[in-house]
């Protein structure tokens, strides 16, 4: 009797193990499997030609709506056809714990061959880890500098080493409902006083001048940032932010001041506050406001089918402030999104083509669908064909003096967060525009020695 | 009075307890201009029945469905029947450390999950079983664990020993008292932490997105989230999603719920 | 007796698989999280011993919002204890004194569980949305315009709007577990009482109540903990902690230091916190019970 029981269970026990194994055994088979059948079928066809490398790439663009993805799309069928040697094995990861997982696996050496990252933020610590490929050398060989606009590959670089090239430029755009314009009798803004003026008759009319959605905080941020860029001057800016100029110098604290003004104005309605992104976003879209400062991508959306106002946009980039020390054609953003190569890579060269040609021809196409602007100058773009919304874009890069980063990519992690936080604090008015420059400046003198 | 009272309560409860489904199913028909337009709560103006259509191919639901049955049917099994024996030698059975055992595998439960993702990748990495479905079944099933000897045990303790004293009079071994006659009792129980374990591994996100690398083996959640875009999501279709994957969920939570119910009948009559 | 249930093959078989699977998978990755917790890293480079400084840095750290995190999470834990278990276990009691449509209730009570914390908490944004959120189109239908609030991000409200939907949706899952409890207390001591004439309320008081305790114990611990570890609905309804932390808990103090500030020293230092706190609530809560049985006849 009671050997009998335990003979069952023991056999029960064995049995839900062997199935345990069984089920590893076939599934970490099957994947191999299947695509290395894949990979074999290709190489068979191409009878005594070389067998074709094979490289992993992951990207961050999973939505059909998302105009990355439309573009890269594009891009890769051309791919394909240039580089029959190439095989690219594509995966795109969800954005939301994108670089949570690219941190987890790059910890791990097991991050894939071509990573889609945003630069310098989410680079940085990987490149000075030694867990990406330093490009310089192919880049000297190649003369890719040549290639790319003048600049855009210093987001990509680190210390002495250039880790990544550049797909598009974003840039920070003023977005304008032109009905609400229109409704009111007022011009798009050309200076501060401009702004003022259109701020104070939208109040009038009850109409939310500016789409402050402050949840997310990084949407909040871009009103101080471009107004830093204005008072201090794109360049003083990205010197303050590589820590060689103090953010307690005069200018960052007007901006501060001129931010403090705008809220003062009335220029945000303080309930949008409590939007996040793609909420702000929405509320725009249907009319909710009559200007929104964000990023080129803010496009795809405000110019989308659910858009109420997808005919209704025009583009400006941001008010001129006469005090201050940066040319009004200046613009925040740059190219901070790229492609860099696993530091592990058996293929580097192989690697490097395909990095180089997805690069180049993102920047190109992405410009034709709207989704930025290009970062490369290889005449790939026909601006004849471009619809006028893009095309006003378009022109009005064409005219930009200069740059400077997002600020949170540009501070990455622990200061990043921190500066969000101090705008946010600043707008609902926690704090002084003096205690913003004195906290601000902790960022290059170290937030660890507080 | 007093009964109606108490019935009306409880209907009035129900209908709160309901609204949340009513609510996402009603969400999946409608575009993203409804939703942000003050349409979010109530019906939908017109139904959008294209939501599905996009949620089936952005999503891949059907597959990445397949994919979730397979590890979350894997890891509920296992985990079940492993934490009902561990649960049964430490609450019931006599031996020193039981109590060290016990309060070791709760520690699991006071873990919080995203801290220890990457010494857990890494030991599946150094097993071999990283980027493969059994790597994410054991993790599910580990992190099952805990929970699940938790209930049991509390279950179990207030059973009373006089079961196995007369089986043990009987002349029966511990296999069969374990076999024949605790676990037919411990059925209800048996269906709550199969419940539970079933919805935590079905809902879980990060392991799995993490774990597993090849869109081929990913799993419903992922799949959903992927449809979360970086600068817009299609609420709708996302919606749609989340409703085609609550299916599942509701049925086997339907199904085991009878099972508690009438268990606990055949139990009692046994017992 | 002792023969059979201290036959040390058997709980060798019942305890070692498990336990040997957790060892690995559990354990060792605590230990980990322990030993990272006293290095300076950042997840990828180089680790420097640094001793007891990143527990020093998370508490003292006003920028890591880390005493307002601790202070939320224990509101949420005794919100657990004090509303949330009470009243799953009222709900648990009520559908089992033998209403109509018994299965009904238990199922449809059950349901907020069955349905992802994500899409709870979509719910609720859009619930407490400012300007379409139900609750302020309700005040404003009722003339109280000057109620209305975005309720999830002014200060004074953003904290207990968020726990509305944390406490509430759990109800159902403590319930399930003491329905089954109810169920499996032997039904010839309620019908004893039932024939010697005892009220509802007595044999709730003397019978029920005193056969639920082990399972009592267990969900109060369970909601304990889970309390003190909650992340993912808190994570979606206030963006990890705004209006600039005044919501945040102590997983998203963690979370952020991991994966956004790049610390996975200090990091980690807060998962240790959570677990060291996890554990002496278990034990309070542990002494609490045994004495009360110990108390009782």
């Amino acid at each position: 009797m009671k050997n009998k029981i335990l003979k069952k269970t023991l056999a029960a026990v064995t049995g839900s193990l062997l199935i345990l194994t069984q089920l590893a055994g076939c599934q970490s088979a099957s994947p191999e499997d299947s695509s290395g059948s894949l990979g074999q079928k290709q190489s068979e066809n191409q009878a005594g030609g070389e067998e074709p490398v094979t490289l992993t790439l992951w990207h961050q663009w999973t939505t059909e709506e998302d105009g990355n993805k439309i573009a890269f799309d594009q891009v890769l069928a051309g791919f394909a056809e240039a580089n029959p040697g190439i095989r690219l094995e594509v995966t795109g990861q969800s954005s939301s714990d994108y670089s949570t997982k690219l941190k987890v696996t790059f910890a791990a050496n097991e991050a894939p061959d071509i990573v889609y990252i945003q630069a310098p933020g989410d680079l940085a610590p990987f490149a000075e880890a030694g867990k990406l490929l330093d490009l310089s050398g192919m880049i000297a060989a190649d003369k890719t500098a040549d290639k790319v606009l003048p600049g855009t590959l210093d987001n990509f670089t680190i210390k002495d080493g250039i880790y990544g090239l550049p797909t598009i430029t974003s840039l920070g755009l003023l977005y304008c409902n032109t009905e609400l314009f229109q409704q009111c009798g007022l011009a798009l803004p050309e200076t501060w006083e401009d702004l003022l003026d259109c701020i104070q008759i939208f109040n009038q009319k009850e109409i939310t001048p500016i789409m402050c959605a402050g949840k997310d905080l990084w949407p909040a941020m871009d009103y101080y940032d471009i107004l830093a860029i204005r008072q201090a001057g794109a360049v003083r800016c990205r010197e303050a932010l590589s820590g060689n100029a103090s953010f307690e110098e005069e200018p960052f604290t007007e901006a501060a001041r001129k931010l403090v003004q705008l809220v003062e104005a009335g220029a945000f309605n303080e309930n949008d506050l409590s939007l996040g992104w793609d909420e702000g976003i929405a509320k725009f879209s249907a009319g909710g406001a009559a200007m929104l400062y964000n990023g080129t991508w803010t496009t795809a959306v405000v110019t989308g089918e659910d858009s109420a106002i997808r005919d209704k946009v025009a583009v400006i980039n941001f008010p001129s402030l006469a005090d201050g020390d940066g040319d009004p054609d200046e613009f925040f953003g740059g190219a901070f999104e790229g492609f860099c190569i696993n530091a592990n890579c058996k293929n580097p060269e192989a690697a490097w083509q395909a990095v180089n040609y997805l690069c180049e021809q993102m920047s190109n196409v992405s410009v034709m669908t709207g989704n930025g602007l290009p970062a490369w100058n290889s005449g790939g773009v026909d601006t004849e064909t471009l619809s006028p919304f893009i095309a006003q874009q378009y022109a009005l890069a064409t005219t930009a003096s200069g740059y400077c980063l997002w600020w949170d990519t540009a501070l990455g992690g622990e200061a990043a967060d921190f500066h969000k936080e101090l705008v946010m604090k600043l707008i609902q008015g926690k704090i002084t525009p003096e205690e913003f420059s004195g906290q601000m400046q902790k960022i290059n003198t170290g937030l660890d020695s507080e | 009075m007093k009964k109606a009272i108490i019935n009306l309560l409880l209907v009035v409860i129900a209908i709160i307890q309901l609204y949340p489904l009513v609510w996402m199913v009603f969400l999946s028909l409608k575009s993203n201009s409804e939703i942000y337009g003050g349409g979010s709560m109530g019906f939908p103006r017109s139904l959008r029945w294209d939501n599905y259509i996009s949620a089936m191919q952005t999503g891949n639901v059907l597959r990445y469905t397949c994919n979730s049955l397979v590890i979350t049917a894997a890891a509920v099994l296992l985990s079940t029947l492993l934490a009902s024996m561990s649960a049964y030698s430490i609450t019931r059975m006599r031996w020193r450390y039981s109590g060290w055992v016990m309060m070791i595998f709760l520690m699991g439960i006071m873990v919080p999950s995203q801290a220890v993702i990457l010494p857990i990748y890494l030991i599946l990495q150094r097993a071999g079983l990283y980027n493969t479905q059994p790597g994410l079944v054991i993790v599910y099933l580990v992190f099952a664990l805990p929970t699940a000897i938790f209930i049991l045990s509390g279950f179990l303790k207030s059973l009373p020993v006089e079961l196995e004293e007369a089986a043990a009079l009987d002349g029966a071994g511990i296999l069969y008292i374990y076999h024949r006659v605790i676990l037919p009792l411990t059925r209800p129980a048996l269906s709550t932490v199969m419940v539970f374990t079933f919805l935590s591994c079905w809902n879980e996100f990060m392991y799995s997105f993490i774990l597993l690398d090849r869109e081929k083996l990913r799993t419903l959640t992922v799949g959903l989230l992927a449809m979360k875009g970086q600068y817009y999501t299609n609420w709708g279709a996302m919606a749609a999603g989340l409703t085609i994957a609550a299916l599942p969920t509701l049925a086997v939570y339907l199904c085991f719920s009878k099972n508690i119910q009438q268990s606990f009948v055949a139990g009692a009559v046994k017992g | 007796m002792n023969k059979v249930l201290g036959n040390k093959k058997a709980i060798a078989l019942f305890t070692l698989p498990a336990f040997l699977l957790f060892l690995c998978i559990m354990i060792l990755p605590i230990l980990a999280s322990f030993f990272f917790s006293l290095q300076k890293w950042d997840g990828l480079g180089e680790m420097t011993f640094v001793g007891l400084r990143n527990y020093e840095k998370l508490f003292f750290t006003d920028s890591y919002h880390f005493h307002v995190s601790v202070k939320n999470t224990l509101i949420i834990a005794a919100l657990s204890v004090f509303i949330q278990i009470p009243l799953a276990l009222l709900l648990a009691l009520l559908v089992t004194i033998g209403v109509k449509w018994e299965n009904f209730y238990r199922t449809v009570y059950f349901i907020p569980v069955v349905i992802s914390s994500s899409a709870i908490a979509q719910l609720f944004l859009k619930i407490y949305n400012f300007d379409y959120g139900a609750l302020n189109t309700i005040l404003r239908s009722l003339g109280l315009e000057s109620w209305c609030r975005p309720w999830l991000y002014d200060e004074s409200t953003a904290l207990w709007a968020a726990f509305v939907p944390v406490i509430w949706q759990h109800i159902g899952y403590h319930m399930l577990i003491l329905y089954a409890g109810i169920k499996a207390i032997p039904p010839q001591l309620l019908d004893s009482a039932k024939i010697d004439g005892a009220g509802t309320f007595r044999i709730w008081r003397y019978i029920t109540i005193p056969q639920l305790l082990p399972m009592l114990e267990v969900t109060l611990t369970l909601a304990v903990i889970g309390a003190l570890k909650i992340f993912d609905i808190m994570f979606i309804l206030t963006s990890n902690g705004e209006p600039l932390g005044a919501t945040i808990v102590q997983t998203g103090v963690m979370y952020k230091l991991i994966f956004e500030k790049n610390n996975y020293g200090t990091g980690s230092a807060a998962a240790c916190f959570v677990v060291a706190e996890c554990l002496i609530f278990t034990l309070i809560i542990r002494r609490i019970f045994h004495h009360e049985r110990n108390a009782q006849p």
